[in-house]
């Protein structure tokens, strides 16, 4: 994995990856991952006021640095990870889509590298036009449903 | 396109094999003739019934678990359909924020059923692929 530092520029051809709930996979139906994965929170504690996380792959030690946060070893287990090149969000038709910088802080302990948003993706904009964001959420994952876009799969996991 | 079925005046089309009123607005694709492999509602019942005992951070992300209120409604609606022998979705998720969606993809056109309260959905069709 070529390794890039968080200041190099966001080029077109970078992959980002999202982690994705195991329920949101189905290999036999299309999309194969459910547009939801890319929903962003609208309630709780953790909302997506700022836009849709994901992460530059190239600043990641592995794919799999990108489910480090999840501390719950067997909710981490059930996550998988999908990625997105940089280009196909910039160019969804359906709505305007940007990808940002949001790096998180240096000091924090569990800090994954590489952290950027899709702002338009925001929980203010999904409450008031969920439509629209729904078609861009669809379009998202159709790309990430390539077969070289599912990066870890995560097993079936029990009831 | 959006629209939005408020089904409080056929509530009993949850909990008995009635057809509700509303009926006649649900997409016409759906109504599936014959039965096979795919047209699998038991997956849909059991992950329901999963869904059920989700709680809120069921992911590790912060994530708002479903009202049990609403998963039993999903629930008793999915065996009416199942009953009518309707197509199964291809798949039925919890949201982020406590809803749930049931996913078809038909003749490339994506539609979504989200259940956002009990006796309230959201029904929306989308092109599959925009760009």
């Amino acid at each position: 994995m070529s390794k890039k530092r968080e200041s190099d520029p966001i080029c077109d051809d970078e992959l980002l990856v999202r982690r994705v709930r195991v329920e949101r996979f189905k290999s036999d139906r299309i999309p194969i991952v459910s547009p939801s994965a890319f929903e962003p929170r609208t309630k709780g504690d953790s909302q997506d006021v700022d836009g849709i996380s994901l992460y530059r792959l190239d600043c990641l030690e592995s794919v799999s640095d990108a489910l480090r946060t999840i501390s719950d070893d067997i909710k981490r287990q059930q996550t998988g990870v999908v990625a997105i090149q940089v280009l196909e969000v910039r160019s969804i038709r359906s709505m305007k889509l940007s990808v940002a910088e949001s790096y998180e802080d240096e000091s924090k302990p569990d800090r994954i590298a590489g952290h950027v948003v899709i702002p338009e993706l925001n929980s203010s904009a999904y409450s008031a036009d969920k439509t629209l964001i729904k078609q861009a959420m669809l379009d998202l994952a159709t790309y990430a449903s390539a077969s070289d876009r599912i990066l870890v799969t995560p097993p079936r996991q029990p009831p | 396109m959006a629209t939005t079925l408020d089904r409080r005046n056929t509530a009993t089309a949850f909990t008995t094999t009635s057809a509700p009123t509303t009926r006649a607005a649900l997409p016409s694709e759906l109504a599936f003739c014959g039965d096979g492999p795919r047209n699998d509602w038991d997956s849909i019942i059991d992950e329901l019934l999963r869904m059920r005992e989700l709680q809120d951070d069921w992911d590790g992300e912060g994530s708002v678990a479903p009202e049990k209120a609403l998963v039993d409604d999903v629930t008793s609606y999915t065996y009416w359909r199942k009953k009518a022998n309707e197509l199964a979705p291809a798949r039925v998720v919890a949201t982020v924020n406590g809803t749930i969606c049931m996913e078809w993809t038909i003749n490339g056109l994506f539609i979504e059923y989200e259940f956002v309260e009990p006796d309230r959905v959201e029904v929306r069709h989308m092109r599959l692929k925009s760009n």
